[in-house]
């Protein structure tokens, strides 16, 4: 006889029959009743009369006897679906109610041989998919927030709960009418639930299921039920695109900036003619000429900034900057007006005493700018002021500010209607963080 | 690998593991305890009451990058239900045992003595708990000595005490490192600690046996030759 290691001898004995549910008679009525997680499930509620049977042994126990037809359920014992890409059965389902609120939702206990059993939640139409948590979660009572699996979690309700109904067959001895202190803490879409009863605690980490995948996994069609409300762990729509949208707009922003801050530097920031123009009622022309404005070589952004100093009155100067050499040119306006008033005791005003003209790309050279003004009603005896600044590759601002203000609204409008469904969510909880209370 | 014939059909069973010292024959179902260089049989084990384990005697599988064989089974019974200590010879020759209950895989290796200082201090705290209440003579009720929740230290690493249960093994298959007879009174207790680390400790009147490991995934484990189901792939 010699020690030989095993892969010299893969001598294997012969597989097991398959494994199958197992059907055994009820100990109350007698009738069939169908066993499909065999060797886990230790109670299972008979099918015909609603009674409890202890499944964990040959002997099976009457638990509790009832004489009730079974209740109908949105998923149906015995019913196969795929959530995230694994198989399970219905195996189970209850009925739980809170306490103080009298709110019910179901909970279905899913089972796969490999994998194992979760808990299938819906509320309100809001679907969880939660598996029990093989791991030391501190968890002292009172607690309002803790971290676990690196992210943080925030209490959402708590309270007592009792199992009003029961049907299928479970791993553990549930009783109807048992109750249990439990705590939902919340960071959507997850969800992480400790129940606290019989001397056990059991901890479940769950994650927000779209009800259209619920629907598809189970051909639930639509007899889906309508979500009421924002779920506790229903993550929001806003967060999601805020968060597409983050990276995007900071290189957008922080291009503009950059961009702005090169225009600011690079700009020559010349001033061509800087004056104020007074013309008086009885000139004839009302025009001026100011020749000899030097251009330099590059192209360039020109300014022609005018004030005029009015009282209820407007004015309007009629540009041309003509290029000496090429006769070539620009023409523009510059419209200015300001009026005001009292209106049943009230103060009043309106128009723009300053305006402006950019002109883009102007090419270097000789220039002349000829303003001809126009204006009115005539203020007898006084004479037309108006300033006349001229300025070459000027940064300008205007663009900017504008272009910063599309590149905030996004971020901003995501900002308020995520806002708006945190305070949805939170409204349903007695311990909203300050930022979604509303008072 | 060592062959004896069953003293009761004269069948071969195998004994694959040299730690192994109980093991059930294929055909007859005595029950055999090696002793040296001869088997004894020991009585006739009952049929095992069937499951949906996907693993039998014969799976092959991977822990981290050791392979393993299922060469055994304990079927353990508890008050409330059952589960599956299944035992694994593996490639770098350690025993180890992949415990099966209520759809977890915790897979876990004995630790032998000299226990390192903090498991020898804990398992002496256990100890005393049990034998000042003793606790093997009692029932489930009284292990409310042992509080779930109760932090121990086990090899550098802080564990929770998580459940207290008297257990037995009600069927086994394969063969095994223990004398796997029915009815001899056991307490199991169950650790976890951070990440998915498991820990476990059996008392019986023998003494305390201590397990370390960790919680595993099916997937993870590449089971080859697992059993089969009807209506599941």
């Amino acid at each position: 006889m010699t020690d030989l290691t095993l892969s010299e001898s893969p001598a294997r004995p012969k597989p097991r029959p398959k494994g199958k549910p197992r059907l055994f008679d009820c100990p109350a009525c007698g009738g069939s009743i169908r066993l499909n997680a065999v060797g886990h499930s230790v109670r299972a509620a008979c099918s015909h009369c609603g009674s409890l049977v202890d499944t964990s042994n040959e002997n099976l126990r009457l638990v509790q006897r009832a004489n009730e037809k079974l209740r109908p359920s949105l998923l149906q014992l015995g019913a196969y679906g795929t959530l995230n890409g694994k198989r399970w059965q219905v195996i189970g389902w209850m009925e739980k109610r809170d306490r103080a609120s009298l709110v019910s939702w179901h909970e279905y206990l899913l089972f796969n041989p490999f994998y194992g059993f979760r808990f299938l939640v819906e509320a309100d139409g809001h679907w969880t998919l939660l598996q029990v948590v093989k791991q030391r979660v501190p968890t002292p009572a009172g607690l309002l927030k803790f971290d676990f699996g690196g992210r943080s979690f925030t209490l959402f309700q708590r309270g007592k709960t009792d199992v009003t109904y029961v049907a299928g067959e479970f791993y553990w001895e549930v009783q109807r009418g048992e109750t249990s202190d439990v705590q939902d803490f919340v960071a959507p879409p997850y969800l992480l639930t400790i129940e606290r009863g019989h001397g056990e605690i059991n901890v479940a980490h769950g994650t927000y299921l779209d009800p259209k995948a619920v629907a598809t996994a189970f051909g639930l069609g639509t007899r889906l039920p309508p979500r009421d409300g924002v779920g506790p762990n229903q993550p929001s729509p806003f967060a999601e695109t805020a968060r597409k949208v983050t990276k995007p707009a900071i290189l957008f922003l922080a291009a503009a900036i950059s961009i702005q801050i090169g225009a600011v530097i690079l700009a020559d920031n010349e001033t061509l003619v800087s004056r104020n123009v007074v013309m008086n009622p009885s000139d004839s022309e009302k025009t001026i000429v100011i020749p000899a404005l030097h251009l330099s070589d590059e192209l360039a952004d020109v300014i022609i900034e005018t004030g005029g100093r009015l009282d209820n009155q407007w004015m309007e100067i009629g540009f041309q900057l003509v290029n000496d050499q090429t006769g070539r040119g620009y023409t523009f306006r510059n419209a200015m007006e300001s009026y005001s008033g009292h209106d049943g005791g009230e103060y009043w005003s309106e128009g723009d005493r300053d305006t402006e003209t950019v002109l883009s790309m102007v090419p270097g050279g000789n220039y002349s700018l000829i303003a001809e003004m126009d204006a009115g009603p005539p203020a007898t005896g006084r004479d037309w002021v108006w300033s006349l600044r001229a300025r070459r590759d000027v940064a300008l601002w205007a663009n900017f500010w504008t272009t910063l203000g599309f590149g905030l609204s996004i971020p901003f409008y995501l900002g308020m209607r995520h806002l708006g469904f945190e305070k949805k969510r939170w409204a349903q909880s007695d311990y909203a963080p300050s930022i979604y209370r509303d008072s | 690998m060592r062959l004896f014939p069953c003293p009761a059909c004269g069948a071969t069973i195998t004994f694959h593991s040299p730690v192994s010292i109980h093991a059930v024959c294929e055909f007859c179902r005595s029950t055999v305890v090696r002793r040296d260089v001869n088997v004894e049989a020991i009585g006739t084990m009952a049929g095992l009451p069937d499951d949906m384990s996907p693993f039998q005697i014969g799976s092959q599988g991977v822990f981290g990058t050791i392979p393993f064989t299922i060469i055994g089974q304990a079927k353990m019974a508890w008050k409330h239900g059952t589960w599956n200590e299944w035992f694994l010879w593996c490639d770098d020759g350690r025993r180890g045992w992949l415990a099966e209950a209520q759809g977890f895989l915790a897979l876990s290796f004995e630790l032998d003595e000299p226990w390192p200082a903090d498991v020898a201090h804990s398992i002496t705290r256990l100890k005393q708990t049990i034998e000042s209440n003793k606790l093997l003579a009692k029932t489930q009720a009284a292990l409310s000595a042992l509080p779930v929740g109760t932090v121990y230290r086990f090899s550098g690493v802080v564990f929770e005490l998580v459940d207290a249960k008297f257990s037995h093994c009600i069927g086994s298959a394969g063969e095994l490192p223990i004398a796997a007879t029915h009815g001899r009174t056991t307490i199991t207790l169950d650790f976890i600690g951070l990440g998915r680390s498991f820990a476990g400790i059996e008392f019986t009147y023998d003494g305390p046996r201590v397990f370390l490991g960790e919680y595993v995934d099916w997937d993870h484990l590449n089971i080859k030759h697992g059993r089969e189901f009807e209506g599941w792939t």
